[in-house]
């Protein structure tokens, strides 16, 4: 790998040019109603090689020789440079450093077993489960001087279930660390899908409508995803200037919210890279940076951007190691871990302060308009509060808020903080990439139930 | 190669190699030009009832080697797996096919033009153009064949003060892209430029190609048999019934010429061809495979994926009115350019939800109004095609970041369609 790398970076005549070199290995199992329905394996080892000589070029070939290589630096450079553009990178540390997690994988019949007894649980319903492992070696090297060698490995597992009594109900749940095979055994997934279908007969026996109007405390199920949604993406300074504008969409933020009040004082949210076993775990971003916590927004008030060294270069700041890139894709700004941080409150104690309201565990439907601001989530299992207590379940309660709403009406935030993975997706080509959204309860006082 | 995989009861090898080529524009510039070249081979082994799929990148006798020895000791410790394989049949390739979609010049032309097409309307543009030449082979005991595609798109983005339209052309050919889309992206932009909040409530929807195509990408994965029998189609359980409107009828085609997705064969090599999925909205079949027909005790409609089957081009019949036709038959409504986040509470049952993105008008007693801003479609899709009352005779192909299996379609009015806001 690192002769290639070298090679690239020897041949370029470029004011700027960086490779990567990635070798992927990936196994998914697919499992319909009980039937095996695929088991597959995909091997990926390619290279891309990204120039700013002006504009920004970018090639990728899964042909990895001298020759590519070469074919590779001249065809980017004469991308970047038929721009006639004036892109420009901030001044960062650059490192040199191996780095490798820890992670294997049992056989596929160990898994196929691990999976039966999932499936197990859930027989006499419709159900789809879906697991993936991958292990992510790439080497990373640019002409400033940096070189990064990672190895990653990442496992996932997903299912939906669907209960049908007078009424069809389904629920979906998502699995995911970084790490290897022994992180299966923490997930008690059997435990969460025995919990869910219960709950679905539940629903559809006992649901009924929420109060139209009440208090509302979201788990961190959801205000993992209001986190990610409602502050990490129109944080992602690329999109506020405008370079997703076609794709990803716009934000509500501009570079003079620097500072300014958005929310309540309990209110922070950060974004880090750097937490062990986190599914959106790395130590460099795809320019070389190190990562480590970001602060989005600190008591209320806006703190930072998330960045590369493209939109730190151009709104005068410092890349926070924000720069990711996908198998064979452009290094873009990226989410990796984003949450609410944590509160004083405990879970009961938010509740008793409400007279009427609801507890909102999970959701199905949700969504975010362009610039990030008309917001929908629909609860799943939810449940109606009555003077301090829970008293019964809410039959799809939805909450329609606008992020500035949201972020002024949360008084309270809870003490314990849990994550969720996701794969979120940006760019174009898109771009899934694994990050995790985490939080802590959130409580809003005086809120329109749908 | 080949030679080595007839140890096996059955066997699929695709070979695939591609050139794609972007222009990514933003700030009304093009920055960042991006070119990418791929050879890979995909390969389902199936021995003893049992199925290994793997993907071999630049693939060579040892690479492959490899994965026949992969393949093999995966069989030997998995559980069985139904697989059928077709016989390919009569090939019809009347596609376009034109090289020229990866040319250079006329792709940076291309951006220069569309650039300042939409200057001419908006304050800002941004979008991308992208392009793909691909050769497939295909190797299966039945069939030994290969396919040719180009495909393009252009999606442009115009921004006029804080109002915008968007513009998507689709095609095979290079000659295929259709600049004057983005003109009416401008002027959508500038109409829209003044807007008000919309009311929560019931309103008569005309959607737009570009929002219904969203929507209608949607059904077509819904009506993979893979979708059905796996829990995301609200499609279960309702072959023979009315699940639309009569005045909609709803195809897959894999052979038409200037789809962007058609092709040959399908991923067991069987020759491609059109199905009518809905006609006159009665459903009248689900997309297939080998596999999933012989699960449903019906014929293959050539939709393989192996695993699972999947829409080649979806295709709405036109309807018999004119935009102005359709507008006025509206007392009060809304007309939406575009949606995105299509997302489902529960995909059996088709509840969901969909955001409003770019230009939205009000309607009243039969003429367009002032722009809308904070629109969120809230309902049942079966209920909205079922409420579809006048789809227009003007019909486009819709590809884009958020419609990712094309969709040729016209306007559609339907009515009734709950609208919510935060």
């Amino acid at each position: 790998m690192e002769e290639l790398a070298e090679h690239a970076l020897k041949i370029s005549r470029a004011k700027y040019v960086e490779v990567r070199i990635e070798k992927q290995n990936r196994q998914d199992i697919l499992l319909v109603n009980g039937v095996l329905r695929g088991a597959g394996t995909e091997e990926n080892y390619g290279f891309s090689i990204r120039v700013i000589d002006g504009g920004v070029g970018f090639y990728f070939s899964n042909i990895v020789s001298k020759e590519e290589i070469k074919e590779g630096v001249r065809k980017a450079e004469k991308m970047a440079r038929i721009q006639k553009g004036n892109v420009g990178l901030s001044e960062e540390e650059m490192h040199c450093e191996s780095y490798e997690i820890k992670g294997d994988f049992p056989d596929i019949d160990e898994k196929m077993e691990y999976l039966k007894e999932i499936d197990g649980v859930a027989k006499e319903h419709e159900r789809t489960i879906s697991y993936e492992e991958k292990i992510q070696e790439k080497l990373y090297m640019n002409s400033e001087g940096a070189r990064i060698f990672s190895k990653i490995p990442r496992i996932y597992l997903y299912y939906l279930v669907t209960v049908a009594d007078e009424k069809i109900e389904q629920m979906h749940r998502e699995f995911g660390n970084t790490g290897g095979w022994e992180v299966a055994e923490e997930w008690r997934v059997e435990e969460h899908l025995r919990h869910d279908i219960n709950f679905l007969k539940d629903l559809i026996k006992k649901g009924r409508k929420a109060p139209q109007r009440g208090d509302v405390i979201l788990s961190p199920y959801i205000t993992g995803l209001i986190a990610h949604e409602s502050c990490g993406h129109p944080f992602e300074a690329d999109r506020i200037l405008g370079r997703e504008a076609a794709q990803a969409g716009k934000s509500y933020a501009t570079p003079d919210l620097i500072g300014k009040k958005i929310g309540n004082e309990c209110i922070s949210i950060a974004d880090d890279p750097t937490l062990p076993k986190s599914y959106g775990f790395y130590k460099y971003d795809d320019e070389g940076v190190k990562a480590g916590q970001r602060i989005l927004i600190k008591e209320g008030i806006v703190n930072e951007f998330l960045h590369n060294r493209e939109t730190a270069h151009e709104m005068h700041a410092k890349s926070n190691a924000s720069a990711r890139a996908t198998y064979g894709k452009e290094p873009i700004v990226r989410m990796a871990n984003t949450y609410f941080m944590p509160g004083d409150y405990s879970l009961e104690e938010m509740m008793e302060e409400i007279k009427e309201g609801i507890y909102m565990k999970t959701f199905m439907e949700w969504n975010i308009d362009d610039l990030r601001i008309n917001q929908k989530y629909v609860g799943q299992e939810a449940y109606i509060i009555k003077n301090g207590e829970i008293n019964g379940i809410a039959y799809h309660p939805a909450i329609e808020i606008s992020t500035f709403d949201f972020y002024r009406k949360v008084d309270a935030a809870g003490k314990k903080l849990e994550f969720y993975p996701a794969t979120c997706g940006k760019g174009e080509p898109m771009q899934g990439i694994e990050v995790s959204t985490g939080g802590v309860d959130l409580r809003l006082r005086d809120v329109a139930i749908k | 190669m080949i030679d080595a995989l007839k140890k096996f009861d059955k066997y699929v090898a695709i070979e695939k190699e591609a050139i794609s080529k972007q222009i990514r524009i933003y700030n009304s510039r093009a920055g960042v030009l991006k070119e990418w070249k791929t050879k890979e081979m995909h390969l389902y082994l199936y021995k003893d009832g049992k199925l290994a799929t793997l993907v071999v990148e630049n693939p060579d006798e040892r690479k492959l080697k490899k994965a026949i020895e992969k393949a093999e000791k995966m069989i030997k410790m998995l559980p069985s797996t139904p697989f059928e394989l077709g016989e390919g049949g009569n090939y019809i390739d009347r596609k376009y096919f034109d090289e020229k979609v990866i040319d250079d010049e006329k792709l940076l032309d291309l951006a220069e033009k569309a650039i300042n097409v939409s200057l001419q309307h908006g304050e800002e543009v941004a979008g991308v153009i992208f392009s793909e030449l691909e050769k497939t082979k295909i190797y299966t005991p039945f069939v030994e064949a290969e396919d040719k595609n180009s495909m393009m798109y252009l999606s442009m983005r115009v921004f006029n003060e804080t109002a915008s339209g968007h513009a998507v052309s689709c095609s095979r050919r290079h000659n295929g892209i259709d600049i004057k889309s983005v003109e009416k992206a401008g002027e959508m932009a500038s109409q829209s430029r003044s807007t008000k909040r919309v009311r929560e409530g019931k309103y008569d929807v005309i959607l737009s190609p570009l929002a219904f195509a969203n929507l209608m990408h949607y059904f077509a994965l819904f009506s993979s048999a893979f979708a059905v029998d796996a829990g995301y189609s609200f499609l279960a359980g309702k072959m023979g019934q009315q699940v639309a409107s009569e005045r909609i009828s709803i195809y897959d085609s894999g052979v038409a010429e200037d789809g962007i997705f058609s092709v040959k064969f399908d991923d067991e090599g069987v020759a491609t061809r059109e199905t009518a999925i809905v006609e006159k909205g009665v459903l009248k079949s689900y997309l297939h495979n080998s596999t999933t027909a012989k699960m449903h005790e019906v014929a293959t409609t050539a939709n393989a994926g192996i695993i699972s089957p999947h829409p080649w081009n979806t295709i709405i019949k036109k309807g018999e009115y004119s935009m102005e036709e359709i507008i006025e038959n509206i007392k009060e409504g809304l007309l939406i350019t575009n949606v995105w986040y299509t997302r489902f509470h529960n995909y059996r049952s088709g509840d969901f939800s969909t955001i409003a993105r770019d230009a939205a008008f009000y309607v009243k007693n039969g003429e367009i109004k002032e722009g809308v801003k904070g629109v969120r479609i809230s309902d049942n899709m079966e209920r909205m095609l079922k409420n579809i009352d006048a789809l227009s005779k003007e019909r486009r192909q819709i590809y884009w970041w958020e419609v990712e299996n094309p969709v040729f379609t016209p306007h559609a009015l339907i009515r009734d369609v709950r609208i919510t806001t935060s």
